[in-house]
């Protein structure tokens, strides 16, 4: 009975989701141009042209720089922002559910409301800092490939940080009354409270989280590709921009397939070790 | 003395608090009034941060003088199916999850779990490559079969939370009048489980719609693309009108704010359950 009802999901995912990565593996092992039904065999040839590539490395380095200046900047803003949601104050609950707003609208809205704002001759970014004085000219935000990938990591700041604070928020509120109130007759001041109990029962959730949020920055597409398109000269081309370009832009299905299999299994080594880290940092704890 | 500093300290609590949610909600407030300017405020030099006058001519544009109402079929058509796909698959799968005992539940719960994370670019070619083998390329269900992987996970969690919270004793006595199982789900549980499919409908409706990569990949004529995949292309022609982009953005982010007012309270409880399970 339990299996019947569950079998159309099953089946659902098998089809949609286990399906397509065994296909992706076939595919990265034929020269698949466009749709050809049985392309060339050619063995490990598209790994052995992407692999050694000074290409391949320099995008493998842009993602990993691209994960960690976001994790950089969400883990610690999201942090903060579940501190002062968890604060009493006049229409906290309101904030609560609306904070998610920035997270859960289109990431093509997203985008396009920070077009707008970036725009480097009438946005209305460039023309706040000028009257402030922090900027001496107009900055071409999306397009000076030096600052362009922090760009995009702010808007994804916006984007993402309330995902974090709510997280965070869920957390600091399964904390215990009792566990304050033992620390306060100890006559501990606030920060000294922070440090040794708030801090330590945040940090499961903050670090699941971010583990969450890593898997999705190495993989993260929409924002990237629709800020940039992986421009100014290449300065924002992670891999999961290189898999499009080549499927949809070169129409070479079978290099994708392979920049596919490749980013896999580098998420999956950064999956394990990050594991790795917590299951000996869980460790010391009980220690 | 004590006064002052309470004072003090409340002023910069202030402060932080504006900051924050100027960051936050300062870019909607933006949008929102450069979809309502004239054209002549638009095209002024200085930003107008509060216009004098307020015109509907770029929703006009939108509606009446761009593909938009196109769009809005698309993703209405592929939002409401995958709603009523996923509460199918969700409400069965998260009731024998919680309810029921079953070899390989383990195994299910787990799969469940790794499709949530599983990121969607890594599936652009092989999905393509299926759907323009089995003849479903540039036609809606192809979109409608991907997303519904997508809402699936969160809503079967949902489901299964609100599943957990009945009380096993009702199902007994509904058993003991002679009740079979399936009846039980249909007559029994689906009224009690209301809120947890309400919340599932609005949250995968909202994911659809929202979805960028597939609609993309998956549909080529113009009067097929959804919303999001639609006004994206506005932004790269060469001619930007930002009036009639900010309009459209502010009409694809209305059903957001309808989830959020309606349903955000348990959104934020269910997001949090997930994550921790």
């Amino acid at each position: 009975m339990g299996w019947i009802l569950s079998a159309p999901s099953v089946v659902w995912i098998l089809l949609i989701i286990v399906y397509p990565v065994i296909l992706t593996l076939w595919i990265s092992l034929h020269q698949q141009k466009m749709v050809e039904v049985s392309p060339p065999f050619i063995g490990l040839r598209n790994y052995l042209a992407i692999l050694p590539s000074a290409e391949f490395l320099f995008q493998l380095r842009l993602t990993v720089i691209w994960t960690f200046l976001n994790l950089a900047l969400i883990t610690p803003a999201g942090v903060l922002l579940g501190l002062l949601l968890n604060c009493q104050f006049k229409g906290v609950g309101t904030l609560r559910t609306w904070i998610l707003f920035s997270w859960i609208i289109p990431i093509v809205a997203t985008t396009l409301v920070w077009q707008w704002m970036l725009e480097p001759a009438v946005g209305v970014i460039n023309f706040l800092l000028y009257e402030v004085g922090i900027v001496r000219s107009y900055v071409n935000f999306l397009g000076d490939p030096s600052i362009a990938m922090l760009s995009i990591a702010i808007v994804n700041l916006w984007r993402w940080s309330p995902f974090m604070g709510i997280m965070t928020l869920a957390a600091l509120q399964n904390i215990p009354q009792e566990l304050y109130d033992s620390v306060r007759v100890d006559g501990a001041n606030a920060w000294q409270t922070f440090w040794h109990i708030t801090l330590p029962q945040i940090i499961p959730t903050v670090s699941i989280t971010s583990f969450i949020l890593m898997i999705w920055l190495f993989n993260m597409f929409p924002p990237i590709w629709l800020l940039t398109e992986g421009g100014p000269i290449e300065s924002t081309t992670t891999l999961p921009i290189v898999i499009y370009k080549e499927a949809f832009r070169l129409f070479r299905m079978g290099k994708a397939a392979t920049y596919s299999i490749i980013l896999l299994i580098v998420v999956s080594a950064f999956v394990a070790a990050y594991m790795k880290l917590f299951a000996k940092s869980r460790e010391e704890v009980v220690k | 003395m004590k006064d002052t500093r309470t004072i003090a300290k409340r002023i910069i609590f202030t402060l932080l608090l504006l900051v924050v949610i100027g960051w936050y909600f300062f870019p909607v407030y933006w949008t929102l009034i450069t979809s309502f300017k004239t054209p002549l405020d638009l095209m002024s030099s200085r930003p107008i941060f509060f216009p004098q006058k307020m015109t509907l001519s770029s929703y006009e544009d939108v509606f009446l003088r761009s593909k938009f109402p196109y769009y809005l079929r698309s993703s209405m058509i592929i939002a409401s199916m995958v709603t009523i796909i996923t509460l199918i698959l969700a409400t069965g799968a998260a009731y024998s999850l919680s309810r029921l005992n079953f070899r390989g539940k383990r195994l299910f719960s787990n799969l469940i779990l790794l499709v949530y994370l599983f990121p969607g670019i890594l599936l652009v070619v092989p999905i393509f490559k299926m759907m323009t083998t089995i003849g479903l390329y540039d036609l809606l269900p192809s979109v409608i079969l991907v997303h519904v992987t997508i809402t699936l996970p969160f809503c079967i969690w949902t489901l299964s939370t609100f599943f957990d919270q009945i009380p096993p004793s009702l199902e007994d006595a509904a058993r003991v009048d002679g009740a079979s199982k399936l009846s039980v789900l249909y007559k029994l549980y689906l009224p009690l489980v209301r809120p947890g499919l309400v919340t599932s409908a609005i949250f995968s409706f909202v994911a659809s719609w929202n979805e960028y990569i597939f609609p993309l990949i998956l549909l080529a004529t113009p009067e097929k693309k959804t919303i999001p995949v639609g006004i994206a292309g506005w932004a790269a022609s060469y001619t930007i009108d930002w009036g009639q982009i900010t309009a459209a953005a502010i009409c694809s982010i209305i059903p957001v704010a309808i989830l959020i007012q309606f349903i955000g309270r348990y959104f934020v409880a269910g997001l949090s359950g997930a994550v921790k399970g």
